[in-house]
């Protein structure tokens, strides 16, 4: 497969579907990128990445017949991973709680400064802010932590979150707006807990 | 702080942080899934699959209409069951009976004894004519 020339999904497609097993290779290079983000962003809990992304392939693959092309096909794929990967997080009986005192004191400090000030982050700074976030969202509900991270850490819009995941433009904004009262809430009580 | 404030920063921050982890596949993994997914052929439904479903269901449906015609039209030597009297199979299983109708190694001959029903008369005697006429007069 050549960088140079451009993508050839429709042709690639139609050798998947005559059975073609290169064109299947292929198909799955390119879109692994895309599938692979999604899954590390909702990946929940004990599940390896790669057995998630594999899963979302062998979808792709399953329902192939059902693609009509009313939407680009990243897009379908995209939906198959997210729809996948919230089905994951619902099987989770138990979210886990998290507690200030689980921090390093390092990493305390860097959220103090990032709250503080966002002015100027240091990466280091960034990564600890990411890594708190990521333990936040791990207790929300599947729905209202998809909503959150496509929203608010990859910057999507509402028509783009409604492609991907089907959802109205009300029900996302209603979604978004509870669940950042909700993290907010739990935010102010881990700053609470850190003070007292 | 404002608690939104706060998390507002937060996520800014955390929109900062690099993601350098490799997104292409790892080595193998395309060739493993478009083995494994080529394999098991796609069952995609043909129109005989679609036209058998469909009359499938319609048998389904006749089957379950007949069953409940049947029950209806046989209610009577259903309820004959549980309220006494002779046993509603008792023809068809005299007949089929090694033995013959009415011998008494035939079940199906077996009179019930109901509840309501009075006991019968002790016969006095061996004729059966005898008896009928007893009855009678």
């Amino acid at each position: 497969m050549s960088d140079d020339q451009p993508f050839d999904l429709v042709g690639r497609l139609d050798r998947v579907r005559g059975g073609d097993q290169i064109a299947a290779r292929e198909l799955v290079e390119y879109l692994y990128p895309t599938v692979i983000r999604i899954v590390r962003s909702h990946l929940p809990r004990r599940v390896a990445e790669e057995d998630l992304a594999q899963e979302v392939f062998m979808k792709m693959f399953t329902r192939l017949g059902q693609y009509q092309g009313a939407v680009p096909f990243p897009h379908w794929v995209s939906r198959i991973a997210v729809t996948t990967c919230i089905d994951h997080l619902r099987a989770q009986k138990r979210r886990p709680e998290f507690r200030w005192a689980d921090l390093a004191e390092d990493q305390a400090e860097a959220i103090d400064r990032v709250t503080a000030d966002e002015s100027a982050v240091a990466p280091n700074d960034a990564m600890a802010a990411r890594e708190l976030v990521a333990r936040l969202l791990d207790e929300l509900k599947p729905d209202d932590r998809l909503v959150i991270q496509l929203l608010d850490l990859e910057g999507k819009t509402i028509e783009e979150i409604g492609a991907i995941t089907g959802w109205s433009q009300t029900l996302i904004k209603v979604r978004a707006f509870r669940a950042r009262k909700k993290l907010q809430k739990h935010f102010a009580e881990l700053k609470q807990e850190e003070g007292s | 702080m404002n608690p939104s404030t706060a998390w507002q920063r937060l996520t800014v921050a955390a929109r900062r942080a690099p993601d350098t982890r490799d997104t292409a596949a790892p080595f193998g993994f395309s060739a493993r899934v478009a083995a494994q997914a080529l394999a098991s052929p796609r069952r995609q439904a043909s129109i005989f699959d679609q036209f058998s479903l469909r009359v499938s269901l319609r048998v389904l449906g006749a089957a379950c209409a007949l069953a409940v015609t049947a029950v209806s039209v046989s209610y009577p030597t259903v309820a004959g069951l549980f309220s006494g009297g002779v046993a509603p199979a008792s023809s068809l299983s005299s007949r089929l009976s090694p033995a013959g109708p009415g011998s008494p190694e035939s079940p199906a001959a077996v009179e019930i004894p109901s509840v309501d029903t009075p006991p019968a008369t002790p016969s006095t005697g061996d004729d059966p004519v005898a008896e009928l006429v007893d009855v009678v007069s």
